[in-house]
């Protein structure tokens, strides 16, 4: 008898613990966790999204893994994920490429249809001329489309992408002085400023650090003025309005993910940014902490859906 | 090919052209001073394709001598094909993938030269390997089916 | 002198040597696996690096991208499915040539030339980076476009005798190419609302369906008739020296090429193959036979594609700038390890950039030799029995297509590209002209408006760029001296039948 309870114990003991174990780590069960990035590998978001994987999977067992699924201006990606089951294994890497998608009606659902659970970074974007180039601030470059219709050109590195709507709303803020220019992509733009096609364009941080003494960055599109570029203004202190403040990143997944994986895996990233690689690796490409979990970030999604439809409309990307 | 097969083609470039021709015409235009817009291009080369198809029909007209060549087992292997697409997201890469060889292997080997074990090892074990390769060594998903592989 | 023995010692330490071999094999299996991207394997190879030191990384991403591209070939003369874009060219004349049993010397003469354009690029890197870079930046929209349509002319003027078909499908490809959203004004063009469509049509799955499943249809069609495997003839692997000298301006006009396309950013390895080729079919006393089964018609493609390595490499060093998008890991990881590049790396780090340069040399003789070493095991995936060889091949097509993105839609692109191939094939049309079609069409269209844009519709601006002009009078000479050539071959064959 004794022997059929230490039997019987044993049986439910085994029985309890990966029960036990379930209900203490909520997220992730062990299995992969895929986070889908809806660009090519090797690119921007892609590096940062490798980077945030690797500070998770170090306290963590279950792999993560990183999907890339370019295509369609992030929308194939967003596709993928919201067709999945909500159960916290199929994550995307989100943010304002995730907004303009959807509201360019490249996905098939709307960015409500997602659930976003925490938020890695702002990535402002700086406007820069060549170094070489007689405008030494963003004044005089105004100034000098006002006084030369059609001279003074603006590039962006891709049509309804957000460096492109952040140049457009420049454009407009300031009275329409410039010619907006589409590239394809950040490398052709910076050699197109390089070489003179274009007079200016807009770029992330970490391109005009890069390219230090031959670019000269005239403003920054953050609200504050940034580590990496303390001695040049903000669009704000320059008195233009209704600027994108650059590339926002987060990781959502689709709807209906239970609330307390969401928490889970909302304490992981916020844990992940605590990694002491991330932070350097933060800090040396200018990106902005933000952290915002859950419903706090469902609101600023709202907030940015909102502000950017009013550019998307203006631009002629949205009906 | 015959000559009126030659002909058959000639018409189906001239016809995509002549659709791709109407649905260019319907590219809205956005007006960006100084670019010729969306639809130039397209308007341009499709009528450049429709041109040269028309000129090669009446080209095929004239009667020119050509050899027969055999076609039809490529239509068998085209549909097997086709058929292999779309049982891929229904029954994942591994098992489509064996059906298709050994099936499609079947259909060539009239006069069973491959013997039946040879035949079901290169067919299941083909796509077992490829599949380990890709989605354990490499972590590139291949289509997974309703059945998870 | 010193920097110089610096970075030799660097490069000749067991480990260093070790990673570069590791990222050699690893980058020719990724190459020769169809799908797989040189820029995919170094962003899965990137976070590794974070925890060795920064040459040591960048040792073994660069063994790794020599091996990628290298590797390419195999699967591209093989079965006529480029491992990633940097094969395309590769496939017009070696699968041929695997065809005629001369597999063998095809993929030893792709790897003899992989390694020289390797080398000439990694020379023009060492000795002329800064000069280059400063070049590459005259290169604006208006030369963008004038070299694209240059090189279209000289296309056109070499299809030789089928000239309209050739017309027609170089159009069909352009035309293709317009599918998905505008670049210039985010309008869809011909997408249905369907978002892969939006996406546009894929320059490799259009490639790997008009080869390799093209191909594979063809010997369904023909399996009766093909009882015995095609002998392959193992005897040689290396094209003679004599060979390689007589190709001697291929190589070097390949060389340049390669490495000055890879200087631009965006134009990428495919304009670069495609280029080579194209010149290589001009220069060539019998451009009828390329699309046969010539090996010039692999080697300038395979020259090209590694000198444009080095290429890519001499902005992402000097400027900052990634001009290949395999360049972009490679910037990051420079950058992740605190090294900031640009023209005063050559001046205060020179035995940084030595190391990095005897790495590049490194890299190049261990590819050469491993896939050297392989190519009789390669070889042996031809003698599948022929009755399984053409499903093998649509299988492995698939996978590639399918791969590359994770979509099906590439893999549908795919089987529609091998099955229309197929017929026009059989029809008398020619399915090179289309695949450059492809290439250049997006390039050409899109620069032009981009300077229209800039000028306000200013077309002066091509002609008054001396860079843009000399581009269209080279392309209208090459058009005018094939025009004349071949009416004296007309002529010729007018008078002896």
């Amino acid at each position: 008898m004794r022997r059929l309870i230490a039997l019987i114990s044993v049986v439910l003991l085994s029985m309890m613990i990966p029960g036990g174990l379930s209900a203490s780590q909520v997220w992730p069960e062990a299995r992969p966790v895929s986070i889908v990035v809806p660009f090519a590998a090797g690119g921007g978001t892609d590096i940062i999204a490798r980077q945030i994987q690797r500070a998770i999977q170090r306290f963590t067992e279950a792999p993560i893994v990183i999907r890339n699924m370019p295509g369609a201006g992030s929308g194939i990606g967003t596709n993928e994920v919201l067709r999945a089951k909500p159960d916290g294994h199929t994550l995307l890497l989100s943010g304002t490429h995730t907004v303009t998608a959807t509201l360019q009606g490249l996905t098939a659902g709307s960015i409500i249809q997602l659930d976003h659970i925490a938020s890695l970074n702002w990535d402002p974007f700086v406007i820069a001329v060549l170094d070489a180039a007689p405008y030494k601030t963003l004044q005089e470059l105004v100034d000098a489309g006002r006084q030369a219709p059609g001279k003074i050109t603006i590039g962006h590195a891709g049509v309804g992408a957000l460096t492109h709507l952040t140049a457009e709303a420049l454009n407009k803020a300031a009275g329409g002085p410039w010619t907006v220019v589409p590239f394809e992509g950040g490398a052709r733009l910076i050699a197109g400023v390089l070489g003179n096609v274009v007079t200016s364009g807009v770029f992330s941080q970490s391109e005009v650090q890069a390219q230090a003494g031959r670019l000269r960055p005239l403003a920054v599109t953050s609200l504050r003025r940034t580590t990496l570029f303390p001695a040049t203004p903000t669009t704000t202190e320059l008195g233009f309005t209704n600027i994108p403040q650059g590339s926002f990143r987060a990781i959502s997944g689709p709807k209906g993910i239970p609330m307390e994986v969401r928490r889970a895996i909302a304490s992981s990233v916020a844990r992940a940014m605590n990694d002491p690689h991330w932070i350097q690796y933060a800090r040396e490409s200018g990106l902005v902490k933000t952290y915002m979990a859950n419903e706090e970030l469902e609101r600023y999604f709202a907030v940015l859906t909102l502000d950017l439809s009013k550019l998307l409309r203006q631009v002629g990307l949205m009906k | 090919m015959t000559r009126s097969s030659r002909l058959a083609v000639a018409a189906f470039i001239a016809a995509f052209a002549l659709l791709a021709l109407l649905l260019a015409g319907q590219i809205p235009s956005r007006h960006v001073k100084g670019d010729p817009g969306p639809q130039a291009l397209p308007i341009a080369v499709a009528a450049l394709v429709l041109i040269g198809a028309v000129a090669a029909m009446i080209g095929e007209t004239r009667p020119r001598s050509s050899g027969a060549e055999p076609w039809q087992q490529a239509l068998g292997i085209g549909a097997g094909t086709v058929a292999f697409l779309l049982l891929l997201p229904v029954l994942g890469f591994v098992i489509s993938a064996a059906l298709f060889l050994i099936g499609a292997s079947l259909y060539l080997d009239s006069r069973r030269r491959i013997g039946p074990a040879t035949r079901l090892l290169t067919g299941v074990g083909f796509p077992l390997a490829l599949w380990w390769i890709f989605s354990r060594l490499l972590d590139v998903s291949l289509p997974r089916g309703l059945m998870g592989f | 002198m010193e920097p110089l023995l610096q970075g030799l010692a660097f490069v000749l330490q067991p480990t260093t040597l070790l990673w570069i071999v590791v990222g050699d094999i690893v980058g020719i299996f990724i190459g020769a696996l169809p799908g797989l991207t040189a820029t995919m394997g170094l962003a899965l190879f990137l976070p590794v690096t974070i925890q060795i030191d920064s040459l040591t990384a960048i040792s073994l991403l660069l063994g790794l991208y020599f091996g990628a591209v290298t590797g390419a070939s195999i699967p591209a003369v093989l079965f006529g499915i480029p491992g990633n874009p940097n094969a395309i060219a590769t496939v017009f004349d070696g699968l041929p040539m695997a065809r005629k049993g001369q597999a063998g010397i095809a993929l030893g003469g792709a790897v003899i030339a992989s390694f020289i354009g390797g080398l000439m690029s990694t020379a023009a890197l060492l000795a002329a980076s800064p000069a280059l870079a400063r070049f590459s930046l005259l290169f604006g929209p208006a030369e963008y476009f004038s070299l694209a349509v240059a090189s279209l002319t000289i296309i056109a003027s070499v299809s030789g005798s089928s000239l309209l078909r050739g017309v027609v499908m170089g159009a069909i490809g352009v035309l293709l190419a317009t599918v998905g959203i505008d670049t210039m004004t985010g309008v869809r063009r011909f997408t249905f609302d369907n978002p892969f469509l939006a996406s546009g049509i894929g320059l490799v799955p259009v490639l790997i369906g008009m080869f390799g499943i093209t191909q594979a249809l063809d010997d369904a069609a023909r399996s009766r008739d093909l009882h015995q495997i095609v002998t392959q003839q193992l005897g040689r692997l290396f094209p003679s020296l004599r060979q390689l000298l007589g190709m001697w301006r291929i190589i070097l006009e390949s060389s340049w090429i390669g490495t000055f396309i890879g200087l631009l950013p965006g134009a990428g390895a495919s304009v670069a193959v495609v280029l080579a080729y194209e010149r290589a079919k001009q220069i060539s006393p019998r451009p009828e036979e390329f699309g046969t089964g010539r090996l010039e018609g692999v080697i300038a493609p395979e020259v090209a594609n590694n000198a444009c390595i080095g290429g890519g490499l001499i902005p992402t060093f000097t400027l900052a700038l990634p001009a290949e998008a395999a360049a972009v890991p490679i910037l990051a990881a420079l950058v992740i390890h605190g090294v900031t590049p640009g023209p005063l790396l050559f001046t205060s780090q020179p035995h940084f950039i030595y190391a990095i340069i005897f790495a590049m040399i490194v890299a190049n003789v261990t590819t050469c030799i491993f896939q050297l070493g392989g190519i009789r095991v390669f070889i042996k995936a031809l003698s599948v029995p022929p009755t399984l060889m053409p499903p093998l091949v649509i299988l492995l097509s698939v996978l590639g297509a399918y791969a590359l993105n994770g979509w099906m839609y590439d893999a549908v692109v795919a089987v529609a590209a091998g099955i229309l191939g197929f017929i026009l094939k059989r029809a008398g049309y020619p399915l090179i002209p289309l695949i450059l079609g492809l290439v250049l069409g997006p390039m050409m269209e899109s620069e032009f408006r981009r300077m229209m844009i800039i000028t306000g519709g200013d077309m002066t601006v091509f002609v008054t760029r001396p860079l843009s002009l000399l581009l269209l009078a080279a392309g209208a000479g090459s058009l005018i001296r094939q025009l004349v050539h071949q009416r004296r071959l007309a002529q010729r064959g007018a008078v002896s039948p």
